[in-house]
């Protein structure tokens, strides 16, 4: 995709217009246009997806002399056209902070592995040797369960792909768990509840086809920029058109609110339902569409917080952990929801009547198209399966589905959250396209597609991303591998439940990170890390649009791709080693192999040559692949095609993506993919393709949820519970952590982008004025921010871009120098097993 | 000049700083020497930058950062008191800076007369920047 610097120009005009408008160009600038010509040959513009979160917009990445030199919006791009947010901007920074890691790094004390040793540079065979002694001895005592390994939503899609490989089939264990466990759960639980099936039915056409959006627990001002253009785009240009936004405190994206509720935190649960029982009481339900297309069910009730079971709440707890759904009549559901009166909800949520009439009514207009959006503040709470439910009812009730503009959409929080750690399954319980480990029908299929012996992959779901922690703390677990993620800044309760067991003796902790995050300081051994465009990688966003890339630049030192390192690490382990002389006896064929060679020169990942070093395009552009280079194969394309087997060749349907090649020609495809087209709306009749080849006599333009065996979506009942911590005399806050627009996540990247640190450089605490003067606070005060489970200090901001209500307080996650997540309780949705990130205790004191 | 002085004094700071982490067993995290389960140091409070005839893009493509304090703006559906400065008929009176053509286009690429309301939220691109050093240097070169 070679762009001349004049189609550069051409296409996007932005430079120009620049330079006409007056625009104050700097003296750099100003160079670099008079060079305009020269500089032609030099620039490779190329397309990339973008870094940051899960909208998936296309950037084009200039890249001169093995360096990026510039970035740009893709003005080809559906998603963005040419637009991208401040971060999006600076992603040409993000890998040239100083602080590059570039050699591994092991703690070392006379020249040998020591915990309690300094960190020294090492070889990446030193590296590796005293990790793999360090598994297998663990593998020896404990067995798969001893080891474990956290990776991301922000690994390609060929990284997940190969770690859940490496893990599942080669070591045998499924202790295996994304970061997407923190951000995405209680979304999927939502999804193969309902629909049998993961991920949106819409896609981010929905946004110029609503008439009305409700936003559910969603900052997409901030969080989502570029959706949040798109949707600005239609409230201020469609007649009609309205926003509802729900959130616990006020924020930006209120400021384009025509309805902005605060609601006391976790009575979502009471407003969803109050919705549902209006629909049912003004008779405005689609009878029809109930009929033919909805099962009425309800979920166990009063099922704990995700604890330790010896928490005194799950204790109490009478189906702690527990989602098991029964039938339920029409009349049943509406008697279960009609306690949810106006009045009543009104009550409990402190939304005005006549706030919480308005959202109702919007949603029982048959005549209006509503596309309602939501993302942490439904998916992090102890009742996000459930809330996730709630919202389909409606919709399903309705009949506000799978078409253009009835669109009840879960905004995906990162990059690849439904490219990788959904799609390709890297949690603790699933294998690729939606299978999961406890079916043995599903174990069969990735064993065949695999190439196991039968009975390699272990039955019992491995340890979630919380889990984990607990059990590095318990001993239980002693090897670790975190890649692509921050956990010990990102996850919860950090003192009490997450440092302590990366800190014991007895646990040898593996980080694979570009830069010298608080986790790689906190680890035994430090792997430094290729990243994004250092290597050819594949992004799945939230509208299941596939995209990949192709590697830009060089990474720096030693830095290899965590693809590289799953990979080179498998050789590590004899199928002996791993599996015992039992399973291997089952494919002699195996005896005496390396994981490396069973799982990925297996015939099928190795199947595509990679020849002269070099990766060409239909233009002639040359590009490197380090991987491929090493292995001697087309490592990305052998691994995207043998998972592709596994959207055809199981009991499972509607995953297809097209072929690998087809993916760099392309700005991205929406799957399902068949006969190359991609799929807009899904389970109906006219824009999904397996509507009609599953149901042949389906009416046209009508429905077929075919993830579930009788084609039908499911309502499922679920009650208010209260959540497990509530504010009180000593605790008297509720604390909600968060991002922030300008930061990604635990800011590793953003962090070292000069621009975005000085755009804003602290979590400060965002807290009411009202509450600040009770405190002897103001604007700017030093405080100390205390939770019963640890303390941090920053300043107060009364006046900033986010206003809380009284009783509430906001932290953002982004300041490794004042990590909320310490003060957050390690409290998880208990079928989802998702950290309610939004709701815990605190007090606040003068520092 | 005062940025040409900053920038030379992060420079200095930052071979300080490099020449001190050059040996591997000191890498350090963005807390720098303190703990993580030990307490940080208070932050300073920080004020706006204020720089005249703006501050230096990157490269062409960047938004221009923002050279004043926006306390002050409000954008909500009703008013954008960004454009009140920097819309096309203010801005020959006030000014500031202009937002450039592509600001005037619909999605699809449709010209348009007022800016274009994808781009009603001047926040998502443009931010001001605080008093502040870097976390730490960034090689980035254009």
């Amino acid at each position: 995709m070679k762009l001349s610097r004049r189609d550069f120009i051409k296409s996007q005009a932005i430079a120009a217009a620049a330079s006409t408008a007056g625009l104050s160009l700097s003296a750099v600038q100003l160079v670099h246009a008079k060079d305009e010509d020269d500089e032609e040959e030099d620039i490779r513009w190329d397309k990339i997806p973008c870094r940051f979160c899960g909208t998936g917009c296309s950037v084009l990445a200039g890249t001169r002399d093995g360096r990026i030199v510039a970035t740009q919006g893709d003005p080809d791009s559906d998603v963005n056209k040419g637009l991208n947010c401040i971060k999006g901007y600076f992603l040409s920074k993000i890998m040239y902070g100083s602080d590059r890691l570039t050699t591994p790094l092991l703690r070392k004390k006379d020249g040998k592995y020591d915990k309690e040793g300094e960190f020294e540079q090492v070889s990446w065979d030193e590296a590796f040797d005293v990790m793999a002694e360090k598994w297998k001895a663990a593998l020896n005592e404990k067995g798969p369960s001893g080891v474990g390994m956290f990776g991301s939503g922000q690994w390609t899609i060929f990284e997940g792909y190969a770690a859940s490989k490496f893990m599942k089939a080669g070591l045998r264990s499924n202790n295996l768990d994304p970061n997407a466990r923190h951000c995405m759960a209680s979304a999927v639980g939502g999804f193969m509840r309902a629909f049998g099936i993961d991920e949106p039915m819409g896609s981010y056409d929905d946004l110029e086809h609503a008439d009305a959006f409700v936003l559910w627990g969603s900052n997409m001002a901030e969080m989502h920029p570029i959706l949040w253009s798109r949707l600005v785009d239609t409230r201020l240009t469609r007649d009609g058109s309205e926003v509802h936004v729900l959130s616990t405190y006020k924020h930006r994206s209120f400021e384009l609110a025509d309805n902005g509720m605060i609601f006391e935190p976790q009575t979502d649960l009471i407003i969803a339902n109050y919705i549902a029982n209006y629909i049912i009481q003004n008779k405005a339900y689609d009878k029809k569409f109930l009929n033919d297309h909805v099962n009425i069910k309800k979920t166990v009730t009063d099922i704990g917080y995700g604890l330790r079971p010896e928490h005194p709440l799950e204790v109490k707890a009478k189906n702690s952990g527990k989602g098991k759904l029964s039938n339920m009549s029409f009349d049943e559901y509406a008697k279960a929801v009609s306690k949810y009166t106006l009045e009543y909800t009104s009550k409990h949520s402190k939304v005005p009547q006549d706030k919480l009439l308005r959202l109702a009514k919007l949603y029982a207009d048959p005549d209006k198209k509503i596309l309602s959006l939501w993302t942490m503040g439904m998916n992090q709470h102890t009742r996000g399966v459930w809330m996730n439910g709630l919202v389909y009812n409606i919709h399903l009730l309705m009949g506000k589905i799978s078409e253009p503009g009835n669109s009840p959409f879960s905004l995906t929080g990162q990059p690849s959250a439904c490219g990788t750690a959904r799609e390709v399954g890297t949690f603790a319980h699933r294998l690729p396209a939606d299978y999961v480990v406890k079916k043995p029908k599903h174990r069969e299929v990735a064993e065949k597609i695999w190439k196991l012996p039968k009975g390699t992959i272990n039955p019992k779901v491995g340890y979630h991303a919380v889990l984990m922690q607990r059990m590095l703390k318990d001993k239980k677990m002693n090897c670790y591998w975190q890649q692509c993620n921050n956990n010990m800044q990102a996850g919860p309760n950090v003192n009490v439940e997450i440092l302590p067991g990366w800190r014991d003796p007895a646990n040898f902790i593996t980080v694979s990170d570009p830069y010298p995050t608080i986790s790689a300081v906190s680890a035994d051994l430090v792997l430094p890390t290729s990243m994004w465009a250092e290597k050819e990688g594949g992004f799945g966003n939230a509208e299941r649009r596939t995209q990949l890339w192709r590697q830009q630049v060089q990474a720096p030192g030693e830095s290899r791709s965590d693809l590289w390192q799953i990979m080179e690490f498998s050789k590590r382990f004899t199928v002996e080693e791993a599996w015992g002389k039992e399973l291997v006896a089952k494919m002699p064929e195996y005896k005496g192999k390396t994981l490396y060679q069973v799982l990925f020169k297996n015939g099928q990942v190795n199947k595509f040559p990679y020849k002269n070093d070099t990766v060409k395009d239909q233009d002639d552009n040359i590009y490197h692949n380090d991987e491929s280079k090493h292995f001697g194969y087309y490592v990305q394309k052998g691994l995207f095609e043998e998972y592709r087997r596994f959207q055809t060749e199981g009991p499972k349907v509607g995953h297809n993506q097209a072929p690998f090649d087809v993916y760099h020609k392309v700005r991205g495809l929406r799957w399902p993919v068949v006969d190359g087209k991609e799929t807009l709306w899904r389970y109906r009749e006219g824009y999904d393709p397996f509507v009609k080849k599953l149901n042949p006599k389906v009416a046209k333009g009508d429905v077929y949820f075919y993830g579930k065996p009788d084609g039908k979506a499911n309502i499922i009942f679920a009650p208010y519970e209260p959540p497990p911590e509530i504010p009180n005399e000593e605790f008297d806050l509720w604390l909600c952590s968060g991002r922030v627009l300008e930061h990604w996540h635990t800011g590793s990247m953003t962090n070292r982008v000069p621009e975005l640190h000085k755009a804003v450089p602290d979590a400060l605490v965002y807290m009411n004025p009202g509450d600040a003067r009770k405190r002897g606070l103001r604007n700017g005060s030093k405080v100390k921010i205390i939770s019963p489970r640890g303390e941090i200090t920053t300043r107060v901001n009364v006046r900033g871009r986010n206003k809380p209500p009284k009783g509430l307080v906001f932290v953002p996650f982004f300041d490794a120098r004042r990590i909320v997540n310490k003060l957050v309780l390690d409290a998880t949705d208990p079928l989802s097993k998702e950290t309610d990130y939004k709701k815990c205790v605190v007090r606040i004191e003068k520092a | 000049m005062k940025i040409l002085v900053c920038t030379l004094l992060f420079s200095l700071i930052s071979i300080l700083f490099q020449t001190g982490t050059a040996m591997a067993e000191e890498i350090q995290s963005l807390r720098g020497s303190v703990g993580v389960d030990e307490e940080s140091e208070m932050i300073p409070n920080r004020r706006t930058m204020a720089v005249d005839g703006g501050i230096d893009v990157n490269y062409e493509d960047q938004p221009p950062l923002i050279p004043h304090s926006i306390d002050k703006t409000r954008i909500t559906l009703d008013e954008n008191s960004c454009l009140g400065c920097h819309s096309k008929e203010n801005q020959k009176i006030t000014n500031a800076v202009r937002p450039p053509k592509s600001h005037y286009r619909t999605r699809e690429g449709k010209k348009l007369r007022q800016i274009t309301t994808g781009r009603y939220f001047c926040t998502q691109c443009h931010v001001p920047q605080a008093y502040t050093k870097p976390l730490v240097n960034n090689d980035f070169k254009n």
